[in-house]
């Protein structure tokens, strides 16, 4: 690295061009705040009858575990929502796990009704877990029986709901809630928001929509009724208050929240890994199969000169999401730029996959190619061309 | 931990230029490059800079082949003499591949740079010291006619690294900075691009007042930069 300092020369040439050792604070750069579009816009009524036929498919969940009081009933926990019609249904790892264990609960009950109401209209049924994975906070269970251990019938057939892409989800689009937040009671609620942004590498859906305590596993549904994420997280704007100036905070005063989401095509994946394996034959429902989750590679290559071979230096180098073409600061997944020898490495990790690679330098025209990302091909070697005179 | 330096010249377009003084001694097709390079330059049929660097010793410059040695700690500076009216842009490659524009500044913005004029680098009383960091060190020079938008818009990035946050790395890849499009910008596929004209280039030597030069070969299209042409080449620093 080179630094800009005062020199030991008693004398230097005349100077016009001006750089100065002078030290440069450094800028925050604000995060692009995406304007929330307005909420009271009308919904079409076809749009409305979708979202609703989402109610059928989400539960509430309740559990308990033996140590708990024998007097004491299942609690509710959370959301969740069936996914298959032979009754595989998804919720947060969390809404299934005793904070005070560690582990899944021994006991646990999802309710539906065909109107969001669980009161004695609604059918209870008793789950199992069948696939964890605990890095997504997700869990996928199945319908074992009914409330009272009683089997279900084979033909018998869950209303399920219908899979969205959440990879082609885009920002402002409008998003449903729906769900059991424990201010709600026991029926269900629903509301609306929009994507407010995503985190493509850490898999997150980011949303203005109230994301409550309860509703944890529950449905984030586009406006076609399609499951687009799992309501996971919410993340409070707190900022200390101090009230009497003596430099010590007295409250805390809440600014807002961001209601984060897993995308639903992690769901889909964990489905997928559960049609290829084995996880609804496990003998013990304490023992679910844990999911896998790939593991990120660091991706690294090479830029050089298609005609002599040799290294471009400071050429910028980015992954897309594969096809994508359209560069922007939400679909640029990692970058990283050349050093002399033309080697890059690019700045954030990402999972095996297939992915559209961009490369510029100048006086070289502008590179594009389709690349796979797995861990024994994560070396990129990158040949540009000159750009014609 | 002692690091030197190699000061090299190289053309970005054809780095096979790459320059030391012991490369000029291959064969009479370099030598004959050289004397071309500097008839160009005093000329003025092509545009072309000569390059000085100067090493800071026993409290004065002295100039020094391309190829010399540098330890860590030690300071040079770098001259620069356009024949022609125009922009000059310098950007840093730190062995990292971090890129860091360091001309024009937020402290001398002005980059313009005009005919038989010459140019310090840095400014006034500084010098570029070499830290501890080993690898090799780029400083790439743009000659351009005009101004190169999405490098004048690292002069707003945090001590003006380029492509540190997404939105610079995308507006960089898609090919430029919006709001600021001027004919120079590398643009995306599909539409017109940079043009990038050769460099030759005449190395200097050590105690050599005249330096490097890079010239624009006048090959039957001219050797003067047009409007939307770029001419880079590069500076590099070895620490060993």
């Amino acid at each position: 690295m080179i630094r800009i300092l005062p020199s030991k020369v008693r004398l230097v040439a005349a100077a016009v061009l001006a750089v100065s050792a002078v030290a440069v604070s450094v800028l925050l750069v604000s995060a692009p705040a995406f304007q929330s579009a307005n909420k009271e816009a009308s919904i079409s009524p076809e749009s409305r009858a979708l979202v609703r036929q989402a109610i059928a498919c989400t539960g509430l969940i309740s559990a308990r575990s033996s140590i708990d009081s024998s007097s004491q009933g299942t609690r509710p926990r959370g959301s969740a929502v069936v996914v298959r019609s032979d009754g595989v249904v998804v919720t947060n790892y969390h809404v299934i796990t005793n904070p005070r264990t560690g582990r899944s609960y021994d006991e646990i009950f999802l309710t539906l009704s065909s109107d969001g109401d669980t009161g004695s209209s609604s059918a209870r049924y008793r789950l199992r877990p069948l696939l964890i994975n605990k890095e997504y906070d997700l869990a996928l269970l199945r319908v074992d029986s009914d409330g009272t251990g009683n089997p279900i019938p084979k033909a018998f057939t869950f209303p399920s709901i219908e899979m969205g892409d959440s990879r082609k989800i885009r920002l402002l689009e409008d998003l449903f809630i729906v769900g059991f937040p424990e201010k709600g009671g026991s029926s269900i609620t629903i509301n609306r928001g929009v994507v407010e942004g995503r985190d493509i590498l850490a898999n997150w859906i980011k949303t203005d929509a109230r994301v409550i305590h309860g509703n944890s596993g529950g449905a984030a549904v586009n406006s076609e009724g399609r499951l687009i994420g799992i309501p996971t997280k919410v993340v409070a704007d707190e900022q200390p208050i101090d009230r009497d100036g003596d430099g010590f905070p007295d409250d805390l005063r809440r600014y807002g929240a961001v209601g984060f989401l897993r995308p639903s095509h992690l769901v889909a994946e964990m489905i997928a890994q559960l049609n290829n394996g084995n996880a609804e034959n496990q003998p013990s429902p304490s023992a679910p199969r844990m999911a896998e989750s790939p593991t990120l590679i660091t991706v690294r290559g090479m830029v050089r000169s298609a005609a002599s071979g040799k290294p471009i230096a400071g050429a910028l180098v980015g992954l897309l999401p594969l096809g994508e073409s359209n560069i922007t600061e939400s679909n640029l997944l990692t970058w990283g730029s050349t050093n002399a020898e033309g080697a890059f490495k690019l700045n954030r990790p990402v999972p095996p996959g297939r992915y559209t690679l961009k490369a510029k330098a100048l006086a070289n025209q502008a590179y594009s190619s389709d690349v796979e990302i797995g861990p024994g091909a994560s070396l990129l070697i990158i040949e540009m061309l000159r750009s014609s005179n | 931990m002692k690091r030197v330096t190699i000061f090299m010249l190289a053309s970005l377009a054809a780095t096979t230029l790459i320059a030391t003084a012991g490369a000029q001694a291959r064969g009479g097709r370099k030598q004959n490059e050289a004397s071309r390079a500097r008839g160009l330059f005093i000329h003025k049929t092509s545009d072309a800079m000569s390059i000085l660097v100067l090493k800071v010793a026993d409290g004065t410059l002295i100039p020094v082949d391309p190829s010399s040695e540098f330890k860590a700690g030690d300071q040079i500076k770098i001259q620069f003499q356009s024949n022609f009216e125009g922009y000059i842009y310098v950007v840093n490659i730190a062995p990292s591949g971090k890129r860091r524009l360091l001309v024009p500044s937020p402290e001398a913005t002005d980059n313009g740079v005009h005919s038989d004029e010459r140019y310090d680098f840095p400014l006034g009383g500084n010098a570029i010291q070499f830290d501890e960091e080993k690898g090799t060190e780029v400083l790439q020079v743009i000659m351009s006619r005009g101004r190169i938008a999405y490098l004048d818009a690292a002069l707003k990035e945090p001590e003006q690294y380029l492509s540190e946050s997404a939105s610079s790395a995308a507006a960089e890849l898609q090919g430029g900075i919006a709001k600021k499009v001027t004919p120079v910008i590398p643009e995306g596929e599909g539409s017109s691009k940079v043009r990038s004209r050769d460099i030759i280039l005449a190395p200097g030597k050590d105690k050599d007042t005249t330096g490097s030069v890079v010239a624009i070969p006048d090959n039957g299209s001219g050797g003067k930069l047009k409007a939307g042409e770029i001419a880079p080449f590069e500076i590099r620093l070895k620490h060993k």
